[in-house]
């Protein structure tokens, strides 16, 4: 491990031949990175309990795969930082892709950033185009916006799991583990909260997008996410925002 | 909403997505894509519509004929929709929806062609063509792709050299100009010929047979003379005909208009028709006559010096002049200003469009060469097509029923009242940051959008370009989609705007009571109790009652409690159900409190519903529950019916005012100890000292006994036994008291020879001052009613019904079992005239068996688990 490579980590669970786009998308802009940068890249898939059809295209991509028994998305992108070999993390959903630029501009982003700093920074593409069933272009939370508000993350979550950050992050703030049975989910959404709380900075890279594939045929997943919970955290509480002075911005 | 992030995080957005998940799946079921439909419909309609019935009437039938006319598709389809568009004239919104599917079935089913003669003309094309086509469906298809590349004309009533000089807006439309009268003239009403007044005569009648609506206003030859005669009149009027307008009212708009173009320094004819579209844009709304009302009193107030009109979001002074870079005296410098400099420069006066947003959004408009403000100035506006990924007229008008006022002037109405509104889906309303969480104005946020270049849409754009080498990869993504929504965080969910707001109202606390509201009704009565109980046994604990209605606390203000009341009603009285029952979740959790109570709230049941198990995390829940309720249809329902069975693992205690709905309950899910351990009957606390009557009344000689009769003229309380009553006992008098609900049976009562409609009561004492010879209670449903309780303070004889919990505070002497058997109401009211005796004995017997069970250390046993 370390060399400041990146580790573009892909986690897939029953997600098929909609594999091939998203690690096309990937290839084209670690290429982009590469035309301009020396800095290796790798390509770690991790499947958690695949389906036959994703193992057998994922085994026809060429990155190095990794298999796990988790049942949990979280989970399964801990199995895969665990597995990867470089300091820092790019995750993709099997079904999403990333734009062109993804790669180039975050590592140029982090590049600006002090190496001190750069293990405690996120960064996040600034917008999110949601495709397929539906079609919306959603601009992700900014803490340079005037507008952004710490509030908001009782609400809903500024930045979902796409983040491109050093390993350390994962390593001192695991994903948790969802728990439908007692109605908790979105992992990301806590981890966004526990980040927050410990001082990690989150940053968009401007000008990029990852598209966000939302399938039609998963209602019956979504009605059980919908009445559940991320893990509660200081920001739920009323206490924390007269405590920290914090009812704003970051 | 939609679930923006594949249901991770936004859980609260996801609310509403199954149903936007069953539209598309319905969509996708039935294969019509519909791309198109929204030019055909009036722009953006709300996605809701896109599952409507009349929607996919209309997507199955455009889709059938355009299949048909234009198998190929291609370029000729914005033709094809903006032609068959012509068939219906309705404004924008459910009914064009409707009236276009009617004339669109009809003509696939064989009917005539619903397509205007001025439009397309099938027989006067087959001449031209010099064809004889099978019918005028081919005719269309023939002229769609052969004729309409060589720019013939398929109708005789289009006079191309008369609608350019009459339209001299339009010198700069490079593209061919029937295609304008196409696409925007004919929906505008302008005129396409001077002879079109009898050819629309002539064409009714078809129009009719073919089931569909006449184009524009038929006008005879007088009437478009003075269209033309007073255009800028006309255009003040959105094109309206000037003939049913009276002339000196048209020439005092003329005057007055002159008088305005003078003082904003106008000299040329483009920039008065200019000033005419944009007035006749921002003013026009409405019917022909009250426009003329609306603008004249406009233009005459600012002609005698009165201040320039609100020109937003057409025209801003303050954003032109930053754009500008000139410090102006005043709105009219600005104003005349960039009509007489501005235009030519194209510098876009107003934050509230995005040229690259509405080019991008509006494909018809590729032939539009000039400046694309210009287009929305003198049409966009009135077609509704939104002029910004954040602004959505047509949504906002069908989200707030905005009536006649243009949907944007309505928002920024509603915004400078401070009421939070949204314009468009999935966006705002925007707060700003921070603990005081005012309202930013959609002008600010949108001037803060361009400043931080947000939602780049130029063709040039790396966003755009990103999007364009994405599609490359998966085509499914659309670089081009009108159906795409816009938003940002945190404005993308409903409930942040009320976050911090809430947040400051309940605070901090360590127990939780939310009610529906709190007045003087019997519940409250218990809620009185229940914080006398808190407060004793909790006696350093910050309780407060958090009500999602109004507040009365005027009787819990004598108790002297410490209990804060915090009412939400101002707040979140007009926010949808999902969102008050997600601030319900978030202040009981936020709070920090140690124990909620639910005493009769609905957003708290739904919270609980919903998220119990994750409240429990960290408090104690406890419900109070009371009778159960009935729907319109007569089926069972209220808080008990629908929670209890889900809300019951979650729950510590539910306490039940009555022995009657702990059965109810037990009978529903089975008596196990489970439910056995979580359920508890408590009664409200009551002073059965008995009351004084009334001096006797002044009885006039034919009264007869007066029977009282108190409560609500509503279902539940069955005045209409009450009635059947009253008719068999003409020998009493019925005083009926309290608040007619239903219309019909009060109109009944009141026709009654021997009823006597006394009106409102504050207090039961009001109704036993008059000393009625007895109390008459017919109830269909009930738990405990107060009403009974206070009834047997007074030595007065009870007659009522034996619902729900009735018999627990009534002693057997003054049940009715049989609730629809009136003879025996009768009966009994009759045996209580005769001898009254027996009855006030039997309910003397049961207020002293109450007095032992309806007092405070009772109640304080029944709710100790709290």
């Amino acid at each position: 491990m370390g060399g400041g490579g990146i580790s573009v980590v892909v986690t897939a669970h029953r997600e098929g031949t909609l594999l091939l786009p998203t690690f096309q998308s990937a290839k084209v802009s670690a290429e982009a990175l590469a035309r301009r940068s020396e800095v290796p890249v790798e390509f770690v898939i991790s499947l958690d309990r695949p389906d036959a059809e994703t193992q057998a295209v994922a085994a026809s991509l060429p990155g190095r795969l990794t298999t796990c028994d988790a049942g949990d998305p979280g989970a399964n992108r801990l199995h895969a930082v665990a597995a990867a070999r470089h300091d820092f993390i790019a995750f993709l959903d099997g079904d999403d892709l990333w734009s062109s630029n993804w790669l180039c501009k975050a590592w140029d982003l982090m590049q600006v950033i002090e190496p001190g700093h750069r293990e405690t920074c996120m960064l996040h593409p600034e917008y999110n185009l949601i495709f397929g069933a539906h079609s919306m272009l959603v601009r992700q939370g900014d803490p340079e916006d005037p507008f952004f508000d710490l509030t908001y993350l009782r609400s809903g979550n500024y930045w979902d799991a796409l983040s491109f950050c050093h390993r350390r992050i994962y390593e001192e703030f695991p994903f948790l583990p969802n728990d439908p049975a007692n109605g908790i989910a979105h992992e990301d959404f806590h981890l966004s909260c526990v980040t927050v709380l410990n001082g990690v900075e989150h940053l968009l890279v401007p000008g990029t997008v990852h598209f966000k594939r939302r399938r039609g045929d998963s209602v019956s997943v979504k009605a059980e996410e919908r009445s559940a919970r991320p893990r509660f955290t200081e920001l739920n509480f009323y206490g924390f925002y007269g405590r920290s002075g914090k009812a704003a911005g970051a | 909403m939609l679930d923006i992030d594949e249901g991770r995080g936004d859980y609260f957005m996801a609310e509403s997505a199954s149903r936007d998940d069953r539209a598309a799946a319905s969509a996708e079921a039935t294969r019509i894509p519909a791309p198109i439909l929204p030019f055909l419909i009036g722009f953006d309609m709300p996605a809701a519509v896109d599952s409507s019935d009349q929607y996919q009437r209309l997507a199955e039938f455009y889709y059938e004929l355009r299949n048909s006319i234009i198998p190929e598709g291609g370029a000729q389809e914005y033709v094809f929709a903006a032609v068959v568009r012509n068939a219906a004239s309705a404004p924008p919104g459910e009914r064009r929806i409707q009236s276009l599917a009617g004339a669109l079935e009809n003509w696939a089913r064989g009917g005539g062609s619903p397509i205007p003669s001025d439009i397309f003309d099938a027989a006067y094309y087959s001449e031209l063509a010099g064809q004889d086509f099978e019918d005028e469906r081919a005719a269309l298809s023939h002229w769609l792709q052969k004729g309409l590349g060589e720019r013939v004309v398929p109708t005789r009533t289009f006079d191309a050299e008369f609608y350019v000089a009459a339209n001299p807006d339009l010198s700069a439309w490079s593209n061919w100009i029937f295609l304008h009268y196409v696409y925007h003239g004919r929906p505008e009403g302008r005129l396409p010929s001077p002879a079109y007044a009898s050819a629309r005569e002539a064409e009714s009648g078809e129009a009719d047979r073919a089931g569909t609506e006449a184009g524009p206003d038929s006008r005879g030859e007088e009437a478009w003379a003075p269209v033309l005669s007073a255009p800028m009149v006309s255009r003040l009027l959105g094109y309206a005909p000037v003939d049913r307008i009276e002339a000196a009212v048209v020439e005092r708009m003329s005057r007055a208009f002159d008088g305005s173009a003078r003082r904003l320094g106008l000299r040329t004819e483009i920039e008065r028709h200019l000033l005419a579209g944009i007035l006749g844009q921002l003013f026009g709304q409405g019917e022909t006559g009250e426009r003329a009302e609306v603008v004249l009193a406009i233009l005459e107030a600012w002609g005698e010096g009165g201040r320039t009109p609100d020109l937003l979001p057409l025209f801003d002074p303050a954003y032109y002049a930053e754009a500008a870079g000139i410090a102006f005296e005043g709105p009219d410098a600005a104003f005349g200003h960039w009509l007489r400099e501005g235009v030519g420069k194209r510098i876009v006066p107003t934050p509230f469009f995005d040229p690259d947003f509405y080019a991008g959004r509006n494909p018809d408009l590729a032939g539009w060469q000039d400046w694309i403000f210009l287009h929305y100035a003198s049409h966009g506006f009135r077609e509704g097509r939104p002029p910004d990924c954040f602004v959505n007229p047509s949504w906002i008008r069908m989200r707030y029923a905005t009536g006649s006022v243009s949907p944007l002037q309505f928002y920024l109405a509603e915004e400078a009242a401070g009421r939070p509104v949204q314009p468009a889906p999935n966006v705002g309303p925007f707060r700003r940051a921070g603990s005081s969480g005012e309202l930013l104005t959609l002008r600010d946020f949108l001037i803060l959008r361009r400043k931080r270049g947000l939602f780049p849409f130029g063709p040039d754009s790396e966003l755009q370009a990103e999007i364009r080498k994405a599609a490359a990869i998966e085509p499914r993504i659309k670089v081009v989609d009108q159906a795409r929504l816009f938003t940002l965080k945190p404005f993308d969910s409903p409930l942040y705007p009320y976050l911090t707001a809430v947040q400051q109202r309940v605070g901090e606390a360590d127990i939780l009571v939310y009610r529906d509201s709190v007045t003087f009704g019997g519940v409250d009565r218990v809620l009185l109790f229940t914080l006398r109980y808190l407060e004793q046994k909790y006696p350093e604990a910050r309780i407060k009652v958090v009500s999602f209605g109004p507040v009365d606390s005027r009787q819990f203000t004598r108790h002297h409690l410490r209990t804060e009341f915090v009412a939400l009603d101002a707040l979140v009285g007009n926010a949808e159900a999902t969102v008050r029952r997600e601030l319900a979740f978030d202040s009981a959790l936020g709070s920090g409190a140690h124990t909620i109570v639910n005493m009769n709230c609905g957003p708290l049941w739904d919270a609980i519903q919903i998220y119990g198990r994750r409240l429990t995390e960290r408090a104690r829940l406890f419900a109070f529950m009371f009778c159960d309720d009935r729907d319109v249809f007569g089926n069972v329902d209220g808080y008990p019916t629908r929670y209890a069975l889900d809300c019951l693992p979650f729950l510590n205690k539910i306490f039940v005012d009555s022995y009657y709905l702990r059965d109810t309950l037990r009978a529903r899910f089975g008596d196990s100890s489970f439910l056995r351990s979580r359920l508890s009957v408590f009664r409200t606390p009551f002073d059965f000292r008995l009351r004084e009557l009334g001096a006797p009344r002044p009885a006039p000689s034919n009264e007869g006994p007066v029977v009282a009769w108190a409560g609500r003229l509503d279902r539940q309380k069955r005045p209409d036994l009450l009635a059947a009553i009253a008719q068999l006992m003409p020998e009493a008098t019925f005083h009926v008291w309290g608040e007619p609900v239903l219309d019909r049976l009060d109109l009944r009562l009141s026709s009654l020879a021997n009823v006597r409609m006394m009106g409102l009561f504050d207090d039961l004492s009001e109704v036993m001052a008059l000393a009625p010879d007895a109390f008459l209670y017919t109830s269909e449903w009930d738990g405990i009613p107060t009403i009974l309780l206070m009834a047997m303070m007074h030595d007065v004889p009870i007659v009522a019904s034996a619902a729900g919990g009735v018999p627990e505070v009534l002693p057997e002497t003054s049940l009715v079992r049989g609730l629809e058997d009136v003879p025996e109401y009768v009966a009994r009211l009759r045996a209580a005239f005769e001898a009254p005796e027996p009855l006030l004995e039997a309910q003397a017997g049961k207020r002293d068996q109450l007095r032992n069970l309806h007092n405070f250390d009772v109640f304080s046993w029944a709710v100790e688990a709290i």
